[in-house]
């Protein structure tokens, strides 16, 4: 610990110029200059396409963008655009996460797409709204935030090199549709039954109505229908059911990295827009809504699993197995006590980081070889890239929530919670699944070192997507061991939502 | 609030389901036309019996917006897109499910219809609208006003997000147009690998 502080404290130091020159900005800007950074560079990157290639542009205006973050502090430079936009510890733990897939995303995008401006311009608008959504302390402004984020990647799915990746992305935009629709309506009825759009203020006319309910009867049914249009609505982005039909077909017809980004960060931010929402906005309602929450958390692990161990294509196979994570995560939001909170949170960082690296892979095996990559091509991976199949298999064990890497922990904290607060039933379900997922999972790791090669010979795979899974890799077995750096974050997180 | 008598009142409720009614019959014609340009047309009228709508609720500013960008503008804007692509690209998108499947979807989406309807009449929606609610302008200026003065920042997002989309349209008929012109097989690897329909249609076709 006391070494982690003097790493910060140097950290910090090295950030003090930077921060000089970024407090001569507009007071206003603060909170969101990495936004705006990245808005910035997205620009350039698309002017500098048109002749060269804006790929170093663009992961320089992401780890700009990061270094930012680092250097102004959430407490004193949180604020920006007359409070619609607020960095607080809870939105930091989702921007933290947002970038790290951001700069993972952009190495990647070198296999594919990223010489061109177009491309990187889109991912760099996306990922300024994928911030502003997690920062977003009011429903227009998250409205606002989340078409920003979601717009560039119905466009970034139909650029894929598969020619299915227009049918992807006609789902997934008509999705998109229903969802923002859904929102817009949802956010109508609040308004229309509290006359604000501040979430915090939300949160406080749902507490008065809640104490009175006898008499603002029909203001309170509104408010219900708002807040279910909402979980459904943010529910179609994150893949949970009822709107989980579009994730499978999208993510296999998506390139690798838009696929690493949609899975990795754009779901995340739905459940941090989601959260903020239901433990801000309807905490009052809390017994209203954490029936939904459970039947949503029970039906979505059935759907994903039973659905991911049917799948031969192993994208659609860690398609389904997404939707079946966002079931554990909702396990947490069921639970809603601060520790269950903070353990889904540090379930949606660490499952970032697992299925970015692993859709990198795939992805470049599948450029590779071209074709779709099933269970067969995986055969004895082990001997033809003995790299690739170890940093595989370490992602899918990670998957599978088995101890020794990072997938273990927050599984294991989020069913300690259930039984926490007598909900033993709901995680001996959430467990049950977990264990029928080593049905598929496992079968990656059979395939590549219990079975052998259809054709002989080593595969040679791009040094960059094999890098990146390489970093995913060490980060799921280094998080095992010295989780405090994201638990801290997740803890400061979860407690500011629930104090 | 002004009482209404009430064979007014009846009045307009008879011309607000009448003017639903079209606006669903024309939406119905759009979506199911198989000419894309009568599509735009039926479009057309639609959005012109929703500038009715917007009558009904007194506010003839937006109902005349509400005609010139839809009924004008987006009607023009999808004939000449038609005018402009050459012809449809995507291939996947031309499968139309069966009649088994269609006579499903318009069974589920009529047994949706219902039940939400059913959901609206008898859904006690709250109707006290709370003080300090905006007073928004019916005037061009007036909005302009409203907009720059105090949601300045939504109509950037917004300029941002169309730029956007216009980026990412130009770059999505960039790469249409190279698909068109050469074999997309070597280029692609991901397609190159024969799927099993394509395996099934070859051996149907020897």
């Amino acid at each position: 610990m006391i070494q982690s502080n003097i790493f910060t404290d140097i950290l910090a130091a090295m950030l003090v110029p930077l921060r000089d020159v970024l407090v001569q900005l507009p007071a206003d800007w603060y909170g969101s200059i990495p936004v705006l950074t990245l808005i910035l560079f997205s620009i350039l990157s698309l002017i500098i396409g048109l002749r060269y290639n804006p790929l170093p542009v663009s992961i320089i205006g992401v780890i700009l963008a990061i270094l930012e973050v680092a250097a102004l502090d959430s407490s004193t430079y949180g604020v920006s655009f007359g409070g619609l936009f607020v960095r607080d510890a809870f939105a930091d733990f989702f921007i933290y996460l947002v970038l790290l897939v951001a700069i993972l995303v952009m190495i990647s995008a070198t296999q594919y797409g990223g010489d061109k401006g177009p491309y990187n311009f889109l991912f760099l608008i996306s990922f300024a709204g994928a911030i502003w959504v997690v920062m977003a302390t009011d429903l227009v402004a998250l409205f606002m935030a989340w078409e920003l984020m979601s717009t560039p990647t119905y466009i970034l799915v139909a650029l894929s090199p598969d020619r299915l990746g227009l049918d992807g992305a006609t789902k997934y935009f008509v999705m998109g549709l229903i969802s923002t629709i859904f929102m817009l309506f949802g956010i109508a009825l609040v308004f229309g039954a509290l006359g604000t759009t501040v979430i915090a203020e939300v949160g406080v006319g749902v507490a008065a109505i809640w104490a009175a309910p006898a008499s603002l009867e029909s203001q309170a049914y509104t408010l219900l229908l708002a807040m279910a249009l909402f979980v459904i609505a943010f529910g179609f982005k994150i893949g949970i059911f009822p709107g989980w039909m579009w994730v499978p077909d999208t993510y296999a017809a998506a390139d690798g990295s838009v696929t690493a980004y949609l899975a990795g960060a754009t779901k995340k931010t739905g459940i941090s827009a989601l959260a903020r929402i239901l433990l801000v906005g309807f905490i009052a309602a809390r017994f209203e809504w954490y029936p939904l929450i459970v039947v949503i958390a029970i039906l979505t692990m059935v759907i994903g699993n039973f659905l991911a161990l049917a799948q031969k294509d192993i994208l659609k196979m860690l398609a389904f197995s997404s939707i079946a994570m966002m079931g554990y995560v909702f396990v947490g939001f069921a639970v809603d006590t601060q520790f269950a909170i903070s353990a889904a949170f540090f379930l949606a960082f660490i499952h970032a980081i697992m299925k970015t690296g692993a859709f990198v892979l795939v992805f470049a095996m599948s450029i590779k070889l071209q074709k779709r990559i099933t269970y067969e091509q995986l055969n004895g991976l082990s001997v033809r890239h003995p790299l690739a199949a170890a940093f595989l298999a370490i992602i899918m064990i990670s998957l599978m929530g088995i101890p020794f890497t990072a997938g273990f922990t927050p599984k294991f904290v989020l069913f300690m919670s259930t039984v926490e607060v007598g909900l033993w039933w709901l995680g001996l379900f959430a467990f049950l699944n977990v264990t029928f997922s080593l049905g598929y999972y496992f079968r990656v790791v059979r395939a590549m070192y219990f079975r052998t090669a259809s054709e002989e010979g080593p595969l040679s795979l791009p040094r960059i997507p094999v890098s990146i899974v390489g970093i995913c890799a060490i980060l799921v077995l280094v998080l095992f061991w010295f989780p405090a750096p994201i638990t801290n974050l997740a803890n400061a997180a979860a407690a500011l939502l629930i104090p | 609030m002004q009482e209404l008598d009430p064979l007014l009142q009846l009045f307009e409720q008879v011309e607000f389901l009448l003017l639903a009614g079209i606006i669903l019959v024309f939406g119905y014609l759009a979506l199911e036309h198989k000419d894309i340009v009568y599509a735009a047309f039926f479009f057309g009228v639609m959005a012109s019996f929703v500038a009715g709508l917007f009558l009904l609720l007194e506010a003839p500013f937006i109902a005349g917006m509400q005609i010139a960008v839809y009924t004008g503008g987006i009607s023009a804007l999808i004939i000449f897109g038609v005018l402009l692509l050459p012809r449809a690209q995507d291939r996947t998108l031309e499968v139309l499910p069966s009649p088994r499947a269609r006579k499903i979807g318009l069974l589920l989406s009529a047994f949706v219809m219902a039940m939400s309807g059913g959901l609206a009449l008898v859904f006690p929606w709250s109707t006290d609208i709370p003080q300090g609610m905006p007073e928004y302008a019916q005037s061009l200026q007036g909005l302009a006003e409203w907009l720059w003065q105090s949601h300045g920042l939504y109509v950037q997002i917004i300029a941002l997000i169309i730029l956007t989309t216009l980026v990412g349209t130009l770059a999505l008929m960039k790469m249409e147009k190279a698909e068109t012109l050469k074999d997309i097989t070597a280029e692609f690897g991901v397609e190159a690998a024969p799927m099993p329909d394509d395996e099934k249609t070859e051996e149907a076709t020897n």
